[in-house]
């Protein structure tokens, strides 16, 4: 854990400068608004990894039945979904901008949004059930399934449509239109800085959890 | 024609912050934004700490 922190401290602290300072490509209408890809995408790679964390402890616990990964699993969820909110407010935010809407029906955008609304399923599933076991069982199953929902939602649809969104309408990921080396060396730092913040913060509230289960 | 299109747009004269950067302003920014960064790890650290320290009773 403290390397975890450590880095997670030096990286995004270098994200944000070179994020602000660094030459970035000039390109019209998006200008400056470039920089958001620093902090927007990453955003969404964070919910990505602590979701596929989340799940991975979902099956760990149907496989055991300890209890300890059906919590995890719950939290990881949990800073996931957050992370996703920040994904969605500053995507709208920078769609505003640039493409002069805060929402358009564009498949990565409600692909997105159905994602949310599934993981919001999943919290609401949890809460419904008091028996433990049941509610490990159930919503294990029920985690699983949503994040092999995500995958198609977010990265396979949109990709057979049209999308305004970079990295969709048949083209793969990033290519060479979308990020260039004087992007990609901020990029992946910040990419990997605000995983280390999401497991950092789901790592305070698994170790409260644990005190509830002590009390 | 998709090329031509983005070469015509590239060699187009794009506006970017240059201005703000050769007046210093970006600092500024750039400073607000550390000091929520560093506030929020100082709060996350305080939090650990607390936590910490219920767990020790």
């Amino acid at each position: 854990m403290k390397f975890i922190k450590f880095f997670c401290v030096v990286l995004l602290t270098y994200t944000l400068i070179a994020g602000f300072l660094f030459d970035v490509p000039r390109l019209p209408i998006l200008n400056e608004t470039i920089r958001a890809l620093y902090f927007h995408v990453p955003m969404w790679f964070t919910m990505i990894f602590l979701l596929l964390l989340s799940s991975f402890n979902s099956y760990r616990y149907i496989n055991t039945g300890k209890n300890y990964y059906d919590i995890k699993s719950y939290n990881y969820a949990n800073v996931a979904v957050y992370f996703g909110v920040l994904g969605l407010l500053t995507g709208m935010i920078w769609a505003k901008f640039t493409w002069g809407t805060f929402w358009t029906n564009d498949p990565k955008l409600n692909g997105s949004a159905i994602g949310m609304l599934i993981y919001l399923g999943y919290f609401v599933l949890r809460r419904s059930l008091k028996d433990e076991s049941k509610r490990g069982k159930i919503s294990s199953v029920y985690n699983v399934f949503a994040f092999a929902m995500l995958i198609p939602l977010i990265f396979i649809l949109p990709r057979m449509a049209d999308s305004l969104h970079p990295g969709n309408g048949g083209n793969p990921g990033f290519n060479v239109y979308d990020m260039n080396s004087q992007l990609r060396i901020v990029f992946y730092p910040a990419v990997v800085g605000f995983i280390l913040l999401g497991i950092w913060i789901t790592d305070l509230r698994l170790k409260i959890d644990e005190l509830k289960n002590k009390l | 024609m998709n090329n031509i299109l983005i070469i015509t747009l590239l060699l187009q004269d794009v506006a970017m912050a240059d201005g703000l950067r050769s007046s210093g302003k970006i600092y500024v920014v750039l400073i607000i934004c550390l000091l929520i960064l560093f506030s929020l790890f100082f709060y996350l650290y305080r939090l650990e700490n607390k936590i910490n320290s219920l767990k020790n009773k």
